[in-house]
């Protein structure tokens, strides 16, 4: 009975991934690397996967502290990733990750620094070791930082930038007022920028691996041995200090409508941005269903209300936004006719207000399957695979619900949606505003600002 | 579902009233992504710059409002070669989204009113892409100076006044022109069989007939020009600049097949830090370019075009970098390095050959040709003539581009 079982389940993974060549193809279990690294693994054995991927997450308070320097992190994940080995010069480490089809990949958040590697199984052993010099020892040379510098002062220090840019420059000092975070998000301050060295880099790059990664996670072609061997290579023993965490802020909304003025600008935009749950609540995948509902596409809401009805725009896009994990807004925002400003601020809150409480939900099956049939289309890939794993790792939720996820998905039924909207979504009073343009006397209400600074005091 | 095991869309030939049909059978979705596309495009249109996407988006509103569903997943794109428009909806109404889609041969429905409103969502999407973008006039002039004032210097969103004297009329004429269903290509994508593709189009029994001769689908090539060095200043950038341009025609005794097999060779190769690559005497050995970027696009099948911009480097005059430039590409065309060829094609080859899904990849390949206007060519084609191509072979090809048929660099200081 359990052979038949088995023989069946393999004949429908067959006609969908191609694959059955073993029990423990796609199968996530939990293990510890010989240094102490917990990991979760996710071997691939489909026909034609050869790479393998190892994604992994650290916690960083480097913003906590008000002396810390917000440029480290960005230029730290730079110099690591470009600036060669002390064997390899950058144009060799280059050469070698491109001949052997790998790459690296850091970056930082406010709240978490992500890494990412993948390369073929055949080539484990040559790119592995170069990996984990650019990642363990790094060189941080003056010569390539004083270039990397330079690149991010010139481009910091441009004044005549695009008004959208300005514009979500001033949201971020209104919500985040003059704080690391506001600076390490906006990365235009010219003068801290210079101050930076390569000993905070240093610094930076000691505290932050010193600690074991909040999220690690192994795919592709790979077995539990051999995942270990290579977590071990790649990454410091983990310590055992428990790793300090970002003190996120709730976002802290300006009430009144903010009003970039540039008389020469020859186009206008407006941006509301509501509050969102942590993503920790599970609940991230509902919110994705919701913003289609709500603006994906022609014949959406947003898009009748805002171009067909009015015309005052080619189009309104509706995102979800991570500040940081805990600081997650949706954000509506678009291009908007000059004269049609004040209509237009009308119609998207008019819009966004009767879905958020009546929304028509003849769509939902549409939506929620092809978005469950893009997730799916998306987890043949091994980065892509260990990437779902490691956002769930970050949000605690259950590693198996990457198995479930496009199902999850695929279910969700109009009193998931109508609870999720009303209970999640902010009531459109309680948007904020943000508008840019030459012409702010059809909002005589708003704070009007003429720098991105001044929306610290509005 | 009934289908034969592909790597590739499959042609059905000649069907109904369209120059030939596709599909792409997919069971890993659940709609069925159809397209129409036509093989004219902003290059063709001998009206005012811009009109061909003033009128796919007149056509569009037509195609989208048509039925009572269907609208939300609907899009429509113009290049200078090419207009498509795509619908997505349930298989169950395959017949109904190709009778929707082959409306866009009809008359066009929409009113007086409904044009002087979608001129205005066009100059908002012109203000969307085109308005700050600190580049766009230098780009536009370079084209001009390129192609010499030919239909291959003209921008498919046009320009802002170009925008605002668009006419109904004019859109009118250059529907009736342009939009014909025996020029147009079919191709759908999604969970269903060929013989219920065949059936669909079989059982429509009105198609839009032609209301007026067709423009020709070729267009005349663009004048030849010596080399063009331009100083230009411009404000809102982070650095100086310079950009490069050169047009050329096809290599002769090339197949399309052969050129993008050879391009990928050479750009790879160009971009590399291997020896006989452009990285490290620009930008590892010698700090010259803060960084570059290059490519070689096909304008349609009548050439391509090569561009490379590149950054100084601190203390580097622009001068300086683009002598540089001159000399590192002269070298990379006039001597590549064999060695270096052979790692890149390899390099290529291996890449081609991991590939996990081919037919998706080749159905992305035949839509990116269908609206583009270039050439269809599949992987499998491609892999072949890059495991046939010769060092010498390759050679020529680029020996090819060391003598363009015009070119412009611009040097560009920030304000």
């Amino acid at each position: 009975m359990i052979a038949t079982r088995r023989a069946v389940t393999c004949l429908i993974l067959f006609f969908g991934l191609a694959a059955c060549n073993d029990d423990t193809n796609r199968v996530i279990s939990e293990h510890t690397s010989p240094a102490g690294h917990v990991f979760q693994l996710m071997p691939i054995t489909e026909r034609g996967v050869t790479d393998i991927t190892v994604s992994a997450a650290w916690a960083t308070d480097w913003l906590n502290d008000p002396n810390n320097n917000p440029w480290v992190p960005n230029l730290a994940t730079e110099m690591m990733i470009s600036g060669g080995t002390a064997e390899l010069s950058p144009a060799d480490v280059l050469e070698l990750l491109e001949d052997k089809n790998a790459y690296g990949d850091i970056g930082a958040a406010a709240d978490l620094i992500y890494a990412e590697v993948e390369f073929p199984n055949n080539h484990r052993d040559t790119v592995v070791p170069v990996l984990a010099d650019l990642f363990q020892r790094p060189v941080f040379a003056s010569d390539w930082f004083d270039r990397i510098k330079g690149q991010r002062r010139d481009a910091a220090a441009v004044e005549d930038t695009a008004i959208a840019f300005d514009m979500w420059e001033a949201s971020r000092y209104a919500i985040f007022g003059k704080s690391a975070q506001a600076e390490f998000t906006n990365g235009r301050n010219v003068e801290m920028l210079d101050a930076a060295s390569l000993d905070e880099l240093r610094v930076w790059h000691q505290e932050s691996f010193s600690h074991a990664p909040v999220a690690l996670v192994v795919t592709g072609a790979v077995n539990a041995e051999d995942a270990g061997e290579i977590v071990d290579a790649l990454l410091p023993p983990p310590g055992s200090a428990p790793a300090e965490t970002f003190d996120a802020v709730s976002l802290q909304l300006p009430e009144k409508m903010i009003y970039l003025h540039r008389p020469e600008a020859e186009k206008s935009l407006i941006g509301f941005i509501g509050t969102l749950p942590d993503t920790r609540d599970g609940k991230d995948g509902v919110d994705l269903v919701i913003a289609n509902l709500f603006a994906g596409g022609a014949d959406s809401p947003l898009f009748d209300a805002i171009r067909t009805n009015l015309g005052a725009t080619y189009g309104m896009s509706v995102e979800l936004v991570n500040y940081s994990r805990a600081q997650r807004g949706v954000v509506i925002a678009g291009e908007i006719d000059t004269e049609k400003m004040p209509e237009a601020r009308d119609a998207v809150l008019a819009a966004y207000s009767s879905f958020r409480t009546e929304p028509d939900l003849d769509s939902l099956t549409d939506i929620t399957q092809r978005i469950a049939d893009s997730i799916r289309q998306e987890m043949v890939f091994v980065n892509s695979s260990a990437r779902i794993i490691r956002e769930l790792l970050l949000d605690e939720r259950d590693p198996q619900d990457y198995q479930t996820l496009p199902d999850a998905i695929a279910q969700l039924d109009v009193e998931a949606v109508q609870t999720r909207l009303v209970s999640a979504f902010p009531d459109a009073v309680d948007l904020a505003i943000f508008a840019a343009g030459p012409d702010p006397s059809a909002f005589p209400d708003a704070c009007i600002i003429t720098t991105t600074e001044q929306a610290l005091a509005c | 579902m009934l289908n034969r095991v592909t790597d590739t869309p499959i042609s059905l030939g000649a069907l109904g009233p369209f120059r030939e049909v596709f599909l792409t059978p997919r069971d890993d979705q659940s709609d069925v992504d159809i397209a129409i596309a036509y093989p004219f495009g902003e290059r063709h249109n001998p009206y005012g710059e811009g009109l061909a996407h003033y009128l796919e988006h007149l056509v569009w509103q037509s195609v989208r409002s048509a039925g009572a569903d269907g609208g939300r997943h609907s899009n429509a794109w113009t290049s200078p070669q090419a207009t498509l428009y795509w619908l997505s909806r349930a298989p169950d109404a395959m017949k109904d989204t190709i009778e929707r889609l082959a409306a866009s041969a009809a008359p066009l429905g929409v009113d007086e009113a409904y044009a002087v409103q979608e001129r205005d969502i066009v100059q908002r999407e012109f203000d969307l892409w085109r308005l700050e973008d600190p580049m766009d006039a230098a780009y536009v002039e370079m084209a001009g100076r390129l192609f010499g004032g030919s239909q291959y210097a003209r921008t498919t969103l046009g320009s802002k006044s170009s925008i605002s004297r668009f006419t109904l009329e004019a859109a009118r004429k250059l529907h009736d022109e342009t939009h014909h269903l025996s020029s147009a290509k079919l191709h759908l994508r999604g969970p269903v069989a060929e013989r219920d593709v065949v059936r669909a189009i079989e059982a429509i029994d009105s198609w839009a007939a032609p209301r007026a001769e067709a423009l020709s689908e070729t267009v005349p090539l663009w004048p030849a020009a010596p080399e063009d060095v331009v100083n230009r200043t411009v404000s809102g950038l982070s650095r100086p600049l310079v950009v490069k341009q050169k047009s050329f025609l096809p290599p002769p005794d090339f197949t399309w097949t052969e050129v993008f097999a050879a391009r990928n060779i050479l750009v790879n190769l160009a971009l590399s830090t291997k020896a006989g690559g452009l990285a490290r005497p620009l930008r590892y050995d010698a700090f010259l370019a803060a960084s570059f970027d290059l490519g070689l696009d096909p304008l349609g099948t009548a050439g391509l075009v090569f561009w490379i911009n590149a950054e100084p480097d601190k203390n580097v005059s622009l001068n300086d970098l683009n002598d540089a430039l001159d000399k590192e590409l002269a070298r990379l065309l006039g001597e590549p390095n064999e060695t270096t060829f052979y790692e890149i094609r390899d390099r290529e080859l291996s890449s081609l050959d991991g590939i996990l899904d081919p037919l998706k990849a080749n159905d992305q390949r035949l839509f990116a040709s269908l609206i583009s206007g270039t050439a269809y060519v599949t992987l499998s084609d491609l892999r072949a003539a890059m495991q046939n191509m010769t060092f010498a072979r390759f050679q020529t090809f680029t020996h090819h581009f060391l003598k363009p048929r015009s070119a412009v660099s611009q040097l560009i200081s920030v304000s």
